[in-house]
């Protein structure tokens, strides 16, 4: 399948770990530029920058398929991440760790423990959330977003498989976008009036 | 939201996905409209929720099931995006 998750690398047999610290230092003008493009912040950008270069530094030395894209889309998902952590911060007053973990770890503290169960459950709230959105969408909408964002098809492997135009994917794509944004934005995803608590109660 | 560059968007995302972007055009685009820029970060937003939780909504179809008597639930495949960057 043509998709690629988030900047997944891509392991090749290749000795090449240090590609991407040199592939850095040479576009690191351009990632900035990027960064300041997608947060509209030129201090934001600088963390951004910075942050991609913490986190390489951090990594395990494994070579990536295609450097260049790698970073840009770690300095894009940065950006995301941020603004969400934000919104976050600002709507709901929880403290907001690392969310993207699926699993608890049984080594964590107490504390960290109950943070984290804290974190499950709002992601389990968000799960159900997307799902009865995903639910309500128009029948051709609901099917392609669940073609090509549930199971990963491109663009064009969705209007291959629907026998219609790629113009139709990406109309119903900006249908369902449009309908999600709205009920994320009722959530507080995107500075709408999430008041805390069971995301899915609300409808 | 003007619906061009929500289309557009969804075309960069899309090229972003399987990988065969243009970083610098797409850098070029978002700076040359503040509603670029906008109408992406709307669409990257709820991509990258929907594909962190792409596993999660699985749990939450089950969850779903239970509380509220969902039938039509259809497992969703793993989520080989569960790694941060």
């Amino acid at each position: 399948m043509g998709i690629h998750f988030g900047g997944t690398m891509h392991v090749t047999t290749k000795p090449a770990a240090d590609e991407l610290h040199v592939v850095y230092s040479r576009i690191r003008s351009e990632l900035l530029r990027f960064a300041r493009a997608r947060s509209g912040d030129d201090a934001e950008a600088e963390d951004i920058v910075q942050d991609v270069w913490l986190r390489i530094e951090s990594r395990e030395p494994l070579p990536v398929e295609n450097p260049r894209s790698y970073l840009f889309r770690m300095a894009n998902n940065m950006v995301i991440d941020r603004q969400r952590d934000r919104w976050r911060r600002q709507t709901n007053g929880r403290l907001w760790r690392d969310w993207t973990t699926d699993f608890l770890d049984p080594a964590l503290e107490p504390s960290d423990r109950a943070r984290d169960i804290e974190t499950t459950l709002i992601m389990q709230e968000e799960a159900l959330l997307l799902h009865r959105a995903i639910e309500r969408l128009p029948s051709g909408a609901g099917r392609v977003l669940r073609l090509h964002k549930i199971e990963g098809f491109s663009h064009a492997e969705v209007a291959l498989q629907l026998n219609i135009s790629r113009s139709a994917v990406e109309k119903h794509m900006a249908v369902a976008m449009r309908y999600l944004r709205r009920i994320l934005a009722d959530h507080g995803y995107g500075g709408g009036g999430y008041c805390g608590g069971d995301l899915t109660r609300r409808r | 939201m003007p619906e061009d560059a929500i289309l557009a968007a969804l075309r960069w995302q899309d090229a972003i996905d399987t990988d065969r972007v243009d970083w610098s055009a797409f850098t070029a685009w978002l700076e040359s409209d503040p509603a670029h820029n906008q109408a992406y970060d709307e669409i990257a937003q709820i991509d990258r929720l929907l594909r962190q939780r792409r596993r999660a909504i699985g749990a939450g179809t089950a969850v779903a099931r239970k509380i509220v008597g969902h039938r039509n639930h259809r497992p969703c495949p793993s989520d080989a995006g569960s790694s941060r960057y």
